[in-house]
C-alpha cells in the first residue's frame, strides 16, 4: 500500500466508527456531508487535487488505492462529490482568481455544486442543448430548462452548459456558467425517480441574470471546457470498474453459506466473471494512464461493459433475495433493482455508447 | 381449433365429411413408410401429389377455378391436420407455392392453364430468382437485366441463394427492364426455363458443407415476352402475392415440426441423462414454454382470421419468433449433448447422426434467409408499431 | 486493424514474429486444404515452428531442450494461432503433453520424453475424457491401469483425444488400486479412430485400451491434481486461441459491415449492425483482459488465483468467441453462409473450443466455488 493510503487508512480507522454510528443511513444527504466534513478538517476531502488547491497532489494510482480504502470502511460518496471530482479541477484549470475563491469552498462543504447539462430534449445528445444564455452587456441573461440534476435540491451552485451562439453548428456555440442557485429567477423542483427517492431536480431558469464573471473558459468552447474534465474525470472509468468489483464483491459476501440452487449460483458467478474481466480493463486503462500512454479501446468499452454488468447485477440479486422481496416494502434488493435501471440510462445511454464504440473505435460510418 | 374425422355428418360439415372421407380413403390407400433412397424418396412424394391433383384433393386452399378444392379455412386447417397425421408427403418443391398465388391473382389465362396442373402434381418444379449478390436485404436494387427484342426479353445477370435450381424446371424471377427507383420501380416478374440456352448453374456450397443453394448465371437468355407476369416494370407489387390466409396456414406444419423436434430432444435428454442437470434441464423447459407460446399464438392469429378480424401483430412477429426459436433450440440441443457436440454432422458414428450438430449450423441461416432477423425487426417497427424509417430516400 | 489494438503486454516482438509466420504459412487456403486430410496439419509448417521459431518447446524448461518461457508468452502465441485457424497439434504436443509431464514432477519421464517433444520430433497428447462425460469429471473415468512387472496393462476407452491418431506418445490418466494415475503408452498397443467432428481444424480421436502396455509417469495414485493443473494451463492457453479467434470474427465482420452496400449506404451506417459490432468489441476487450491475466497469474502463484483465474478466463473467452463467430455470420447475411467464407470454421473452432477443456457450467461451478458460493453439504 502506498504511503497516502496509509495514511487515509489511519484517519479513516479514526473516524469511521464514529461517522457510521451518527448515520447509520449511510446514503443521506446530511451523512455525506459529516463524511467530507470529517474527511476535510484531517485535509482529505480531495486527495487528487494540486497541494495549491487544498488537495495533496496525489496521482492516479494513489488515488485509486485512496478510493478502495474509502470503500473498505463503506464511506458513502462526499456530499459534494461533483464539485469535487468535476468543478474543482476544471475551476482550477480554466478559472479566473475570482472563480478561484470557490476551490476551498469546495472542499468545506461551503459550496454544493450540481450539473446543470441535461435537458428535456437533450439527453442522450448535448448537442441539441437548448437553454440560451445572451449576452446581455455585462453578462447572460438565462432562459430555459436542465433535468436529472443530481443533488439539485441540496447544492448551492450549477455548472450549466447554455447556448451562448445560437448560429453556430450544434456542438460550438456553447458556454459553461457558474451560476449560484440563489440568483433570482431560479425555480427548483424535486424530481422523483422510480425508487420512489427524490436524487434529482428540475432547475427552471426564467431570466437570470448573471454577470460576465460567470463565464468559465472562452466563450462559445463549452463543449471543449466540457470535455475535459467537466464531463468525466480520466481516471473515471478505472473507478467504475473497480466500483464494479467491490460491489460484485460485497453481493457473493452477503450468500456465506453459498448458494444452493445451481442455476442462481451460475448466474451469479456469470457476474463475478463479467466484473472481474471489467476490472482488469480498468488496471489496464490505470496502466496505460499512469505511464502517460493512450489508453485504448479499453477505456471505451468499460462504460458500457458497467452499465449491463451492474443492471444484471441488480436483476441476479433480485432472484437471490428470493420470494420475499416483493413482500418486504422496497428492501435493498429491490432499491437496487430499480436504481439499475438507469445504470443503461444515465451519462450515455447503452445505444448511444454502442454508437460511439462502433464510430469512433471501431471506424463504421455513422447513420 | 376445429377438427374435421371422417364421422362427421350433418349440415355446416356436409361438404367437409365428403372431402375428408374422400381424403382418409385415398391416405389409407396410399400409406406407407417413405423409401430411404433419397432419388426413390422424391419419386414417391412425386407419385402422391399427381394422385392427389387426380382425384381432386389438392391445394385445399385454391379457388376451385385454379384446379383447388376452395376450402374455407377451418376446413383447410382441419385439412392439413389430416395431412400431417398420418405423416403424407410434403409437396417436393416448396417453392411452388410462392409462385402459383402471383400466378392465380395477376397471371394471364392461358398461364393459368399452362402452369397450375404440372405445379401442384409435382410434374415441374420451380426455383426462385429474387437475391443477387449485390441485392439481398435491398432486393430492389438488383441488377439482372432484360432488354426487349421483338416478342422476346435478354436476360443477363447473376441470381443467388437459388434453391433446387438444379432440379428446378422453371424459375420465377424479378428482372430489371427500366431504370431503378423508388417501390421497386423497373422491375419485372419473368418466368424462365430452366433449360434455356444460356442459363449456368453452379452449386453453392453452405456452411454444413450440403449443396442446398445454387448460383444461376444468365448469359444472353431468350425469353418469350408471354411469359411475362403482370405488367412490365409491374413486377415488384406482385411478387409477394399470397392467397386469402396462407400465411395463417403456412405456420401450422412449422408448428407441427418444432413441435416433434422438441420432443425428440426431450427424449435426447432423457436417455443422455443431460435431464439430470439441472442447468440443462431449465433450458429445456425454456425451449417448452417456447415451443407452447408459439403455438398459442399461432392459433389466437388463426382464430381471428376464422372469426373474420386482422390477425394482427401476431402473425407479422410470428416469422422473427419462430427463426430466433430455431437457433435457441439448436444452441440448447448441443448443450444436451454434451462434450459430444464436438462430434460432427451427418456422420454415422455421431450422436443420432450428427443431427443436432448439422441443425445448429443451418439454423444460422434461419435468421438471414428471405429477410434477415434485423430488416424484419425493422419491419415490425414501422409497418406494425407505425415507427419512423430510419431510411434515408435515396 | 489498428482500432481492435493489441494489448501492451511486453511481448510485441514475439506477436509480430508468429503474426507474420502465421500469415505466410496458415492461410485460408491452407486450413482448407489441412482441414479436409487425416492428419490435419501440416508437417513442414510443424517442423519450422520448432526450428525456425523454436514454439514447439516454449513452455519446455531450458533444461529439457526447450525455451522456459511463461504462460504468457504461450498465451501471445495461441492468440495469433487463434487468429489463423492454424491446423496443428500444439495444444496437444506443445502444451497439454508437456504440461502434464511437468506436473507429474517425474524428472525422468521428463528427461526421457520432453526433448523430443520440445524439438518438434515426437507428437504426444493427453487422453482424459472418457463416454460423454466432461473431461473435469474424473469420477467418470474408468480406464484402468493393472501391473504387470515393472509396466502397466491399460483397459479402457478414451474419447475425444486431440491428435489422438497422428500421436507417438499418449499420455493418459487409468485407475490403479491407489487412484488415478498418469501413464505414458506407445500408440502401437491401443486402437485408434478418427471421430467425426464439427471442427475439421482440430482432430479429435477414440483411443481404445485394451492389455496396452504402459510406463507409470509420477506417483501413483496422484494424478488428479497433476491432471487437473495440465488441463488448467491448457485452458489459460485455449482461452487466448479463443480471444485470438473472436478478435478475427470482430476484424472480418467490421471489413465488411464497412464495405458491404445495401439500401445506398454501407451496412456498418444502420445501428442493428453498429450495435453487433460494439457489443462484439466489448467483448472481445474483456475476453482478452481475461485471457492474458489468466496467463499472468499462472506464472505467479503467490495468488492462489490460478484455477480461479483460468476459469474466468475459460468461461467468459468460450461464451464471446461463440457469440463473435455467429455474428459474424449474421452481419455478413448470405456470404456468411457459404462454405467458402471463413465465418463457419471459426464458428466450428469457437463451438468445439467451448467443450474441450471443460464446459462453461464447469468453469462457471468451480469460479462459484472459489469464491464460495458453493455450500458446503
Amino acid at each position: 500500500m502506498s504511503t497516502a493510503a496509509e495514511e487515509l487508512r489511519a484517519h479513516l480507522d479514526g473516524i469511521a466508527p464514529g461517522l457510521h454510528r451518527a448515520w447509520p443511513d449511510n446514503r443521506s444527504f446530511e451523512a455525506r456531508l459529516a463524511w467530507q466534513r470529517a474527511l476535510h478538517e484531517r485535509g482529505w476531502a480531495a486527495p487528487h487535487w494540486p497541494v495549491e488547491d487544498g488537495g495533496r497532489g496525489l496521482g492516479i494510482l494513489d488515488r485509486l488505492e485512496c478510493d478502495a480504502e474509502l470503500a473498505r470502511v463503506d464511506a458513502p460518496a462526499i456530499a459534494g462529490v461533483f464539485g469535487i471530482k468535476n468543478v474543482g479541477p476544471t475551476i482550477s484549470r480554466f478559472g479566473t482568481p475570482a472563480q478561484r475563491a470557490s476551490l476551498p469552498r469546495i472542499l468545506s462543504t461551503e459550496e454544493i455544486w450540481c450539473q446543470g447539462f441535461s435537458e428535456p430534449d437533450a439527453g442522450s445528445d448535448l448537442a441539441s442543448l437548448r437553454t440560451r444564455a445572451e449576452p446581455d452587456g455585462e453578462g447572460f441573461r438565462i432562459n430555459g430548462q436542465k433535468v436529472w440534476t443530481s443533488d439539485g435540491m441540496r447544492a448551492t451552485h450549477c455548472v450549466l452548459l447554455a447556448r451562448t451562439d445560437p448560429e453556430a453548428r450544434p456542438h460550438q456555440g456553447i458556454s459553461v456558467l457558474l451560476v449560484p442557485l440563489d440568483t433570482p429567477g431560479i425555480e427548483r423542483r424535486p424530481l422523483r425517480q422510480i425508487t420512489g427517492d427524490y436524487e434529482f431536480a428540475e432547475l427552471f431558469f426564467t431570466d437570470v441574470h448573471v454577470p460576465a464573471g460567470a463565464l468559465l473558459g472562452p466563450l462559445n468552447e463549452g463543449w471543449r471546457v466540457t470535455m475535459t474534465t467537466l464531463g468525466h474525470e480520466r481516471a473515471g472509468v478505472v473507478e467504475l470498474a473497480n466500483s464494479l468489483q467491490r460491489d460484485v464483491k460485497r453481493a457473493v459476501s452477503g450468500f456465506p453459506d453459498g448458494v444452493a440452487d445451481p442455476v442462481l449460483r451460475q448466474e451469479l458467478a456469470r457476474r463475478y466473471v463479467e466484473a472481474r474481466a471489467l476490472g482488469l480493463l480498468g488496471r489496464d486503462v490505470l496502466h496505460a494512464l499512469s505511464a502517460g500512454a493512450q489508453p485504448g479501446p479499453a477505456q471505451s468499452v468499460i462504460k458500457l461493459g458497467w452499465s449491463l454488468t451492474t443492471q444484471r447485477l441488480s436483476e441476479t440479486l433480485l432472484d437471490a433475495a428470493g420470494p420475499s422481496a416483493i413482500a418486504g416494502g422496497d428492501g435493498p434488493e429491490v432499491h437496487r433493482y430499480l436504481r439499475g435501471r438507469a445504470s443503461t440510462i444515465a451519462a450515455g445511454t447503452t445505444e448511444i455508447m454502442k454508437n460511439i464504440l462502433a464510430e469512433r473505435v471501431l471506424g463504421l460510418p455513422k447513420g | 381449433m376445429p377438427s374435421a374425422t371422417a364421422q362427421d355428418t350433418g349440415t355446416p360439415s356436409a361438404r367437409r365429411a365428403h372431402w375428408s372421407v374422400r381424403l382418409a380413403e385415398f391416405l389409407d390407400a396410399h400409406a406407407g413408410r417413405p423409401p430411404r433412397d433419397k432419388t426413390e424418396r422424391l419419386a414417391w412424394a412425386r407419385a402422391f401429389h399427381a394422385e392427389l391433383q387426380e382425384t381432386g384433393l389438392a391445394a385445399p386452399g385454391w379457388p376451385t377455378e385454379a384446379g383447388g378444392m376452395g376450402l374455407d379455412l377451418a376446413d383447410q386447417i382441419a385439412y392439413h391436420q389430416q395431412m400431417t397425421a398420418v405423416r403424407a408427403p410434403k409437396h417436393p418443391c416448396g417453392l411452388s407455392f410462392i409462385v402459383a398465388p402471383t400466378l392465380i391473382k395477376h397471371g394471364t389465362a392461358e398461364q393459368k392453364k399452362r402452369f397450375l396442373r404440372p405445379l401442384l402434381r409435382a410434374d415441374e418444379f420451380w426455383c426462385q430468382g429474387f437475391s443477387e449478390p449485390d441485392a439481398g436485404s435491398d432486393l430492389t436494387s438488383l441488377t439482372t437485366r432484360a432488354e426487349r427484342a421483338g416478342d422476346e426479353y435478354i436476360v443477363n445477370g447473376q441470381k443467388l441463394w437459388t434453391t433446387m435450381a438444379h432440379l428446378a424446371d422453371w424459375m420465377f424471377a424479378l428482372i430489371r427492364t427500366g431504370p431503378a427507383g423508388p417501390g421497386g420501380a423497373g422491375i419485372s416478374y419473368l418466368l424462365i426455363p430452366m433449360k434455356s440456352r444460356g442459363i449456368t448453374v453452379r452449386p453453392l456450397k453452405d456452411i454444413s458443407g450440403g449443396t442446398h443453394f445454387s448460383e444461376v448465371y444468365f448469359d444472353d437468355v431468350r425469353v418469350p415476352v408471354e411469359n411475362l407476369v403482370g405488367e412490365e416494370h409491374g413486377g415488384w407489387a406482385i411478387a409477394r402475392t399470397s392467397l386469402g390466409h396462407e400465411r395463417a396456414t403456412a405456420f401450422l406444419s412449422d408448428e407441427f415440426r418444432f413441435r416433434r423436434v422438441v420432443n425428440e430432444l426431450h427424449r435426447l435428454a432423457k436417455t443422455s441423462g443431460a435431464a439430470n442437470d439441472p442447468l440443462v434441464r431449465q433450458d429445456l423447459a425454456r425451449i417448452e414454454a417456447s415451443v407452447r407460446v408459439l403455438a398459442s399464438n399461432s392459433r389466437r392469429a388463426l382464430d381471428a382470421v376464422l372469426q373474420g378480424r386482422d390477425p394482427g401483430p401476431a402473425a407479422s412477429v410470428n416469422r422473427l419468433v419462430r427463426a430466433e426459436f430455431d437457433q435457441r433450440l439448436h444452441e440448447v440441443a448441443l448443450r444436451v449433448l454434451g462434450p459430444d457436440a464436438v462430434l460432427g454432422q451427418r456422420e454415422p458414428t455421431a450422436p443420432e447422426g450428427g443431427r443436432w450438430t448439422y441443425g445448429y449450423l443451418m439454423s444460422r441461416s434461419s435468421t438471414i434467409g428471405a429477410g434477415t432477423a434485423e430488416i424484419q425487426r425493422n419491419t415490425i417497427a414501422e409497418r406494425v408499431l407505425g415507427l419512423p424509417s430510419g431510411r434515408k430516400q435515396a | 486493424m489498428s482500432a481492435v489494438s493489441d494489448r501492451n503486454d511486453g511481448h510485441e516482438e514475439l506477436r509480430k514474429a508468429v503474426r507474420a509466420f502465421l500469415k505466410n504459412a496458415s492461410p485460408s487456403s491452407e486450413v482448407r486444404r489441412l482441414m479436409a486430410t487425416a492428419e490435419g496439419y501440416d508437417p513442414e509448417v510443424w517442423r519450422r515452428l520448432a526450428d525456425e521459431l523454436g514454439l514447439v518447446g516454449l513452455i519446455v524448461p531450458e533444461r529439457f531442450g526447450g525455451a522456459g518461457a511463461g504462460a504468457a508468452e504461450l498465451a501471445v502465441v495461441m492468440a495469433e494461432m487463434g487468429r489463423t485457424l492454424l491446423c496443428s497439434p500444439y495444444l496437444s504436443s506443445a502444451v497439454l503433453a508437456p504440461a502434464v509431464l511437468l506436473e507429474s514432477g517425474d524428472e525422468a519421464a521428463c528427461a526421457a520424453l520432453l526433448p523430443g517433444i520440445a524439438d518438434g520430433s515426437a507428437l504426444a497428447t493427453l487422453a482424459v475424457a472418457e463416454d460423454n462425460a466432461d473431461i473435469r469429471d474424473f469420477d467418470a473415468i474408468r480406464t484402468t491401469a493393472r501391473a504387470d512387472g515393472d509396466r502397466h496393462l491399460l483397459h479402457g476407452t478414451k474419447e475425444r483425444v486431440s491428435d489422438g491418431c497422428t500421436a507417438g506418445l499418449l499420455l493418459t490418466v487409468a485407475r490403479t488400486d491407489k487412484g488415478l494415475s498418469l501413464f505414458a503408452a506407445e500408440p502401437e498397443g491401443a486402437e485408434r479412430e478418427p471421430l467425426p467432428v464439427l471442427d475439421p481444424t482440430r482432430k479429435l480421436a477414440r483411443v481404445g485400451f485394451d492389455g496396452t502396455p504402459a510406463r507409470l509417469i509420477g506417483a501413483e495414485g496422484a494424478a488428479a491434481a497433476v491432471l487437473g493443473r495440465a488441463l488448467d494451463l491448457g485452458t489459460v492457453a485455449l482461452a487466448a486461441e479463443q480471444t485470438g479467434g473472436a478478435e478475427r470474427c470482430l476484424e472480418l465482420s467490421v471489413e465488411y459491415a464497412k464495405t458491404r452496400e445495401q439500401f445506398g449506404r454501407p451496412i456498418g451506417a444502420f445501428q442493428a449492425i453498429k450495435h453487433k459490432c460494439a457489443e462484439l468489441l466489448h467483448e472481445v476487450e474483456s475476453a482478452k483482459a481475461a485471457a492474458q491475466d489468466a496467463a499472468r497469474l499462472w506464472s505467479d502463484p503467490t495468488t492462489g488465483e490460478q484455477g480461479l483465474a483460468a476459469s474466468v478466463a475459460g468461461a467468459y473467452c468460450s461464451e464471446a468467441y461463440v457469440h463473435a463467430a455467429a455474428e459474424t455470420i449474421q452481419i455478413h447475411g448470405g456470404i456468411g453462409f457459404t462454405w467458402e467464407h471463413d465465418a463457419h470454421l471459426y464458428l466450428r473452432r469457437a463451438r468445439s473450443s467451448a467443450l474441450l477443456l471443460g464446459s462453461t457450467s464447469w468453469h462457471l461451478e468451480r469460479v462459484a466455488e472459489d469464491i464460495g458460493l458453493v455450500p458446503t453439504a
